[in-house]
């Protein structure tokens, strides 16, 4: 299997998404980029003393 | 004397001109003593006649005489008015005839001052006649005919409708049986089928109107739908402008954390940042996992993720590394269905087949989505390289967001601009796993 041909395979399955769904991932990918940044954040601010 | 007497009489008090009473000639009076004298008027009797024809003619018309002959008139159109069948053109056949009466005792009126002799009276009263009525010869006919000529061809198709009735009646009955003839049972007339004509368009109006109802329901339904989209539409663009700030503070912080200096006293801190960082990453990874069955997408994050640590950790403590991640992510990393996907099968220069991510295919699967050479040229000769910066993710984000305002939301290109977000997040994830990954496997050694 090429690139191409997983390429292919990724889009048919995002089409299948509704938009509501897709808005559904976009805020879980938000909300979970958030929460590194948020773990990050803390580690840097608990590490800073150190 | 006698004849003096009458003579002084009559000219008693009146202004009487002298030839009035000039005497007879001879022979006048020859004549006038052959007849008696109740035969041949005096000049005075004469001229009281004249006199009184005068006055007759003064006064133009007798105002009984006059309403007797209109109410003549009158009723001769009446007896000549619409029948109470015509219901239809009831109104305006009343109105007609109302307008026909006063041309009827207009006409009637000229008859008389015709008749009478009377010529200005005669051409005043002509004038105000229609000219068609002057030359008509059954008044009302005239006046329908110029009154109703829009009515005319109703009136056609009354008549066509009826004969087409009276038909399908008579070819109805026929049908019936003998005895229903003789009873007469189910004998239909042309009304019946004209009736049952009515109920059929009735019966298509009702249809129509059902029909109409259904189509503002349905269209209702569409505006709702629209406006509902439009809101998704509206939450997916704001996700997505959202996205791209995270994913740059994430790869800001991802630089911060590459600097830093990991020691023994930072462990608790480093501890907690792993499995915060490997809950977001499972939470992305299961999400994916539900939405894409096939795990394509999955297959994308998971060799995302682990590519980026590899650069990091170097291939000999990668499989170490991935134990330390979330059960479901390592699970899947571990699994034959990965084994068997060309992402995650690398050929050596040897020809050598070895279980781990094709950084190579993984790169050219992103330069595909990032649709430029940034990422290919960025990984040219190195591709355990610059992975992270490889992705432009704000571009990725700013062309989602265009697709968004060119309302191609639900398009496969919108879709599949989420998907180097995914990528841009989980490498930036990998490189701070990996660098974590080998610290701790630094300590145990």
């Amino acid at each position: 299997m090429t690139p191409e041909e997983i390429q292919k395979k990724i889009a048919q399955a995002m089409e299948k998404l509704s938009p509501e769904q897709q808005l559904e991932l976009l805020k879980m990918l938000n909300g979970s980029i958030e929460d590194m940044n948020k773990a990050l954040t803390e580690y840097f601010a608990d590490t800073e003393k150190i | 004397m006698e004849k003096q007497s009458w003579q002084d009489e009559a000219t008693k008090g009146k202004d009487v001109p002298d030839w009035e009473l000039e005497p007879m000639t001879e022979a006048g009076q020859e004549g006038a003593q052959e007849a008696s004298v109740e035969e041949m008027p005096s000049v005075a009797e004469t001229r009281m006649a004249e006199l009184a024809a005068e006055t007759q003619v003064a006064t133009p018309e007798n105002p009984a005489e006059k309403a007797a002959q209109i109410e003549a008139a009158r009723a001769e159109i009446a007896e000549m008015a619409p029948k109470a069948s015509e219901v239809s053109v009831e109104k305006k056949e009343i109105e007609i005839t109302d307008e026909s009466a006063a041309i009827a005792a207009m006409v009637e009126a000229a008859r008389v001052y015709a008749n009478s002799g009377d010529k200005a009276q005669y051409d005043a009263v002509w004038a105000k006649i229609p000219l068609g009525m002057k030359q008509g010869t059954g008044l009302r006919e005239k006046v329908e005919t110029a009154t109703n000529a829009d009515n005319v061809v109703h009136q056609v198709k009354r008549e066509r409708n009826q004969s087409v009735n009276t038909f399908l009646a008579e070819e109805r009955n026929k049908d019936r049986t003998l005895w229903q003839k003789i009873t007469g049972k189910g004998k239909l007339s042309p009304e019946d089928i004209a009736h049952e004509q009515a109920l059929g368009i009735n019966a298509k109006v009702d249809k129509d109107q059902e029909m109409n109802n259904l189509l503002d329901i349905s269209r209702t339904n569409t505006e709702v739908s629209a406006e509902a989209t439009m809101e998704v539409n509206k939450g997916i663009k704001e996700e997505l402008e959202k996205l791209g700030v995270n994913l740059e503070a994430l790869k800001e912080n991802g630089f911060k954390f590459d600097q830093e200096v990991l020691t023994k006293e930072k462990e608790p801190a480093l501890n907690v940042l792993r499995e915060k960082m490997g809950g977001a990453i499972t939470n992305i990874f299961d999400k994916l996992a539900k939405i894409d069955k096939e795990h394509v997408v999955g297959v994308s994050v998971v060799v995302g993720l682990v590519a980026a640590m590899v650069p990091v950790l170097g291939l000999h403590d990668l499989q170490g590394v991935i134990s330390m991640l979330p059960d479901s992510v390592s699970n899947f990393l571990q699994s034959p269905e990965l084994a068997g996907n060309p992402l995650w099968s690398t050929i050596t220069p040897g020809g050598e087949s070895i279980s781990m991510p094709s950084v190579e295919n993984y790169m050219h699967q992103v330069d595909v989505f990032s649709n430029g050479s940034d990422v290919a040229t960025a990984t040219e000769g190195n591709p355990f390289g610059t992975t992270s910066e490889a992705v432009d993710v704000a571009k990725q984000v700013a062309h989602a967001a265009y697709e968004q305002d060119m309302h191609r939301m639900g398009s496969a290109f919108a879709n599949l601009a989420t998907i180097p977000v995914v990528m841009g997040a989980t490498m930036y994830a990998g490189k701070i796993f990996g660098k974590i990954g080998k610290h701790f496997m630094g300590e145990k050694k």
